[in-house]
């Protein structure tokens, strides 16, 4: 294919020059370049675990000037460092008197149609450890509450409860002996939220300052990190 | 020691020499062009989805909260445009105007405005749903849409070419510097992709130990085609998952020899269609596969696409758009 490229060479550029760019352009596009590509590698290079000097180095303000308004500031560590276990976010929400407005879940491929539309919702309950907290255990209740807050919002409910279970994932041999990949067994508690209409003027958080570092992989279940593609 | 520093400078020579073929060497805009076509069909269908439910994800009474949105972008040297647009009718307007421009890319109507353009408001979205919705068919399509624009994406396979063709301008497009620029940034960077891709998997236990295509399939939240047959068959599972690793590990070195090329770029439809048909990322994976794209010859995509596009051309009254 080198050779074929080859091939479509032509002598003529389209900088209308025989020649193609003048010395002075090729160095400044040769800088130009160097640099995207410096920023495009050492992006992923901090995605944690990471040393302090990749860590330093990507995620100051001389690179990220560049990267952040680019959208390279992230990893491409799909399906990595584990595959994921994903989470589901089951609500109901309920009027004044009790009676139930709405339930779902979140991500279901029976309500949530096209594929992709579904993905959306499986990746918003699968970051919902990304949300600003002192501990994953906090930065899920807090995008519940979040949840909850839309869903009260969406069905013009007075209360809503919003659980989020982890699907456990089946090994070879319980697949063998027939075990139902979706037995109410394999979902596990993770942790549940109810929020009331009469406390949506409250913020969720204050003002936050802080350092908004690089892509952090979201958490995957039973496994230590699991990252989505 | 003068031949030392004879031997030192001719090094030095081949070495600018060959810096100077690799990024300005002149190229036939069909790869850019045909890049450009799948780039914007897909940015367009996946904003469409947005669409759904576009307040719920980019409203400010949407899934997350905007004093979390605005928590998680402290520090970001970016702007989330959002939150300015609110929910009502100027969120639904400037939907509307960033799928027509999703569309005229795809078709390739002012090809190079609309490829800025689109980039632009391809990472609008995408930073606003990072984190809360993104995963990587969002940094995909932005990295297709940023290499686009850089050189004259609708050169070939566009409304601009037969709209010039119309014009009596039959000439073919010249070979261009900044489409090769572009496609090679575009290799480089899907190298990148690959590497720490492979890299992140070294992490976890999983891809060592064999099982993580066995996880992968298993996850009926992903799984789009039954793939459990695997279970007897384990010696497969363990074989799919360290080709995956090494294939990802050293993409960004035998993807670039001639003899390698075509295999390294085979696997890459077998892996991506994998992921797209059997774990439910169709678009995820033509991203992926379109990227790859970029080390295909102009050759054989001409030989691929010209007759489409003249056909296309035809039935459009232009009498051959390539």
């Amino acid at each position: 294919m080198a050779k074929s490229r080859k091939n479509s060479e032509k002598n003529t550029a389209d900088d209308g020059s025989a020649n193609g760019p003048s010395t002075t352009l090729r160095v400044a596009i040769g800088v130009a370049v160097s640099w995207h590509l410096l920023c495009v590698f050492i992006s992923p290079f901090s995605v944690r675990p990471s040393s302090e000097l990749a860590e330093r180095l990507a995620q100051g303000p001389w690179i990220r000037w560049y990267t952040d308004p680019l959208y390279l500031n992230h990893g491409y560590h799909f399906f990595g460092p584990e595959p994921p276990i994903n989470q589901l976010m089951r609500y109901a929400v309920y009027d004044e008197n009790g009676a139930e407005l709405a339930t779902g879940e979140f991500p279901n491929k029976s309500e949530q149609w096209p594929r992709l539309y579904y993905h959306r919702h499986m990746m918003l309950a699968d970051q919902a450890d990304l949300a600003p907290g002192q501990s994953i255990e906090e930065a899920v209740r807090l995008s519940l509450r979040s949840y909850a807050r839309h869903l009260l919002r969406k069905h013009d409910g007075a209360e809503a409860r919003v659980n989020c279970v982890r699907h456990a994932l089946l090994d070879p041999q319980e697949v063998l002996r027939g075990v139902d990949p979706n037995a109410a067994e394999t979902f596990l508690p993770v942790d549940s939220v109810i929020e009331r209409a009469r406390d949506l003027s409250t913020p969720l958080v204050g003002p936050v300052r802080g350092q908004g570092g690089g892509e952090s992989l979201p958490f995957g279940g039973g496994l230590p990190q699991g990252g989505s593609p | 020691m003068k031949n030392l520093f004879a031997a030192f400078r001719g090094y030095l020579t081949d070495l600018i020499a060959a810096w100077d073929s690799f990024w300005f060497t002149p190229v036939d805009p069909a790869v850019l062009s045909a890049i450009r076509v799948v780039t914007g069909a897909l940015l367009l269908w996946t904003h469409l989805i947005w669409t759904l439910d576009l307040g719920a994800f980019f409203g400010p009474e949407g899934w997350v909260a905007p004093e979390i949105a605005a928590a998680t972008h402290v520090g970001r040297m970016t702007i989330d445009i959002f939150p300015w647009l609110g929910g009502g009718w100027l969120l639904g307007l400037f939907h509307a105007f960033s799928l027509i421009v999703f569309f005229l890319l795809m078709i390739g109507w002012a090809s190079r405005v609309v490829a800025v353009l689109a980039f632009v408001l391809a990472v609008m979205y995408a930073t606003h749903v990072t984190p809360g919705a993104f995963f990587g068919l969002d940094k995909i399509n932005c990295l297709l849409a940023m290499y686009t624009l850089l050189g004259p994406c609708g050169a070939r396979y566009s409304l601009d070419r037969l709209l010039r063709r119309r014009r009596g301008e039959n000439a073919d497009p010249p070979a261009s510097v900044s489409a090769n620029i572009a496609l090679r940034l575009l290799q480089l960077h899907l190298c990148v992709v690959y590497l720490f891709s492979g890299l992140g998997k070294l992490q976890g236990v999983r891809w060592w130990d064999g099982t993580a295509t066995w996880f992968a399939v298993a996850n009926t939240e992903y799984r789009s085609l039954d793939f459990t047959w695997l279970a007897n068959h384990l010696w497969l599972v363990d074989l799919l998952t360290h080709a995956t690793v090494f294939w990802e590990l050293f993409y960004c070195v035998i993807v670039w020899p001639r003899l390698a090329r075509p295999w390294v770029l085979l696997t890459a439809v077998g892996m991506h269609g994998f992921i797209g048909l059997g774990m439910g990322m169709p678009e995820f994976a033509l991203a992926m596969l379109v990227a790859n794209a970029a080390f295909l010859s102009p050759e054989l995509v001409r030989g691929l696409l010209d007759p489409v596009a003249n056909r296309v051309a035809g039935l459009l009254g232009g009498g051959g758009s390539t």
